[in-house]
């Protein structure tokens, strides 16, 4: 789990700490940095997973704008694999050269030191800690997406592959593609390509299109009965729904009919990709964030998908963070798990917990609608 | 079998174990989940009995409003603690008298839920653990695998219809309450 994530100097942010909890609704006014956060968990999975340059990752534009430090801090916690990792990165950034470049690189897992890049030369460490290879490295990437896997630096593999599993979605459905060319292994933020991801997990797994159609059937849209890939060219697949709304009559086979996914309203492609997002990408040592999954969804068809996620962030001991304004989620979860980043003026953003007294007369979502947070 | 369409629930519970354990009950009952709604008191806000004490005669009103017209239920799930199940049930009803509400009639699907001491006396019973209802098991709980003690409950419920069973007397009163549910 996610335990600790500290920006400085990074956009609004400055000496910013925020500990998240294993389920948490982040609540906040527009411009509060609720989602820039989600964007920093996204780009540090790119930076450490697949080497994403410093200079896309870190450019000179996401420093603050009213501090004059060339330094950058970013530092992440989590807990796994029967310890705590702590991964430090300062970039340094030359204001002027619109350039970025790493200054120093640290992962730690409890006291043990695993990797360090300290602007030259990258170090690593085994297991125990001992020093291993040392070895020069250029500071325009980091160096632990190249480290091939090795029995004396499974930790260091361990925190790589566990960032893999921090995925970040704001779900689109007016951009959702609904024909697939190919599999897709990576789900992209706004699930435009989630045909194609959908594609994939179907072949990965029998189960994940039996899951996901009984969840689908059960939580989500009235009269769907089934999905399948229909072929439409020689690689290319078309997503298709099928819908029975006499199930208990005796007319059944006469009113059984097919969608094409861009065909279902932007509603029920947002249930769609939620409810995929939902089977596929929560589980153990996996961090969900999801930035306003209620955009497009029916007032009453988002609580099944809550409830649903919340029990199984209790069963999995997965970790789920949203963003939310939506008074359906505010009023589910605020109260126990909401977290309200705010800006003094247009000043750094900074944390407390959502405050309410349980007040009969004034839901949670009044709070906010009044300002009175 | 299929599910129990179009009846829609409302949940009203103190508490998160509750609103878990009676979720898992109720799909287990065939209701769909769609047609489930939660009101849970939050954790740490004042005394969670007393707030459903308040909400309870807002929401048989907000049921008896529909009742004729849609196929609808309510669910509370209250505690005991120290006293006894027929004291909560009598001050539950003086409270439907307070806000010029009559008593549930035999027919309506408004269930009431009161485990003794709490909810955690049911799962450990369910789990299979000797308990009584003289102790407090609050602290003793962790992680509890809710569908597994739901499952239980819905079996007993169903064998409790045609034979008399040893159960925790709070049970047997709860599985007589879920028969408004499922009739």
């Amino acid at each position: 789990m996610i335990e600790r994530l500290y920006l400085d100097n990074y956009k609004c942010f400055v000496n910013f700490e925020w500990q998240p909890k294993a389920l948490q609704l982040v609540l906040g006014r527009n411009g509060t940095g609720k989602t820039t956060v989600f964007r920093v968990l996204e780009t540090l999975r790119e930076f450490v997973v697949t080497g994403r340059p410093t200079t896309e990752a870190f450019p000179t534009s996401t420093l603050t704008a009213w501090d004059t430090r060339s330094e950058q801090t970013v530092e992440l916690e989590l807990t796994g694999n029967g310890g705590r990792y702590r991964y430090r990165l300062i970039v340094e950034h030359e204001r002027g050269k619109q350039r970025s470049r790493i200054k120093t690189e640290r992962l730690q897992f409890d006291q043990l030191t695993l990797y360090e890049f300290d602007g030259s030369d990258a170090h690593l460490f085994h297991n125990d800690g001992l020093p291993g290879p040392k070895f020069p490295f250029d500071w325009s990437r980091s160096a632990i997406p190249t480290i091939p896997e090795r029995p004396d630096n499974q930790r260091l593999v361990w925190f790589r592959d566990r960032m893999v599993r921090v995925y970040v979605f704001a779900p689109d459905p007016l951009g959702m593609e609904h024909q697939s060319e190919a599999e897709v292994e990576k789900p992209d933020r706004h699930l435009r390509n989630l045909v194609s991801w959908l594609r994939h997990l179907l072949q990965e797994s029998v189960d994940t299109g039996t899951g996901l159609r009984d969840c689908l059937r059960e939580d989500a849209i009235e009269g769907f009965q089934g999905f399948r890939l229909e072929r439409a060219g020689e690689t290319s697949r078309v997503l298709k729904f099928e819908f029975d709304f006499s199930e208990d009559s005796a007319t059944k086979s006469t009113n059984r009919f097919t969608l094409s996914f861009n065909e279902l309203s932007e509603g029920q492609r947002c249930l769609v990709a939620l409810f995929t997002v939902l089977y596929a990408a929560v589980g153990p040592d996996t961090t969900l964030c999801v930035d306003e999954p209620d955009n497009f969804v029916a007032l009453r068809e988002i609580q099944p998908w809550l409830t649903r996620l919340s029990d199984r962030v209790h069963d999995e001991s997965c970790q789920c963070l949203l963003i939310s304004h939506h008074p359906e989620l505010i009023d589910y979860l605020a109260a126990d798990h909401g977290l309200q980043f705010f800006r003094e003026d247009a000043g750094p953003v900074r944390t407390k917990p959502f405050e309410w007294t349980g007040d009969d007369a004034v839901k949670a979502s009044e709070i906010v609608a009044r300002g009175w947070e | 079998m299929a599910r129990r369409r179009g009846v829609r629930v409302t949940v009203l519970v103190e508490d998160q174990s509750l609103e878990r354990f009676a979720r898992e009950v109720l799909l287990l009952l065939k209701f769909q989940r769609r047609e489930m709604r939660f009101k849970v008191h939050p954790a740490g806000r004042g005394s969670a009995k007393q707030w459903v004490e308040r909400q309870y005669p807002i929401e048989v009103r907000a049921y008896r409003g529909r009742a004729n017209a849609q196929q609808i239920a309510l669910l509370v799930g209250t505690e005991a603690d120290e006293q006894t199940v027929a004291h909560r049930f009598s001050y539950l009803a003086s409270k439907l008298r307070d806000a010029g509400l009559a008593d549930r009639n035999d027919d309506e699907r408004v269930v009431l839920w009161v485990p003794k001491w709490n909810v955690e006396t049911w799962i450990l019973h369910l789990s299979g653990e000797d308990v009584d209802e003289e102790a407090n098991y609050r602290t003793r709980l962790r992680n509890p695998d809710y569908r597994a003690v739901a499952g239980a409950f819905v079996n007993r419920f169903h064998g409790s219809q045609s034979t008399p069973s040893a159960e925790l007397p709070s049970l047997e009163v709860a599985f007589e309450e879920t028969r408004r549910l499922v009739s």
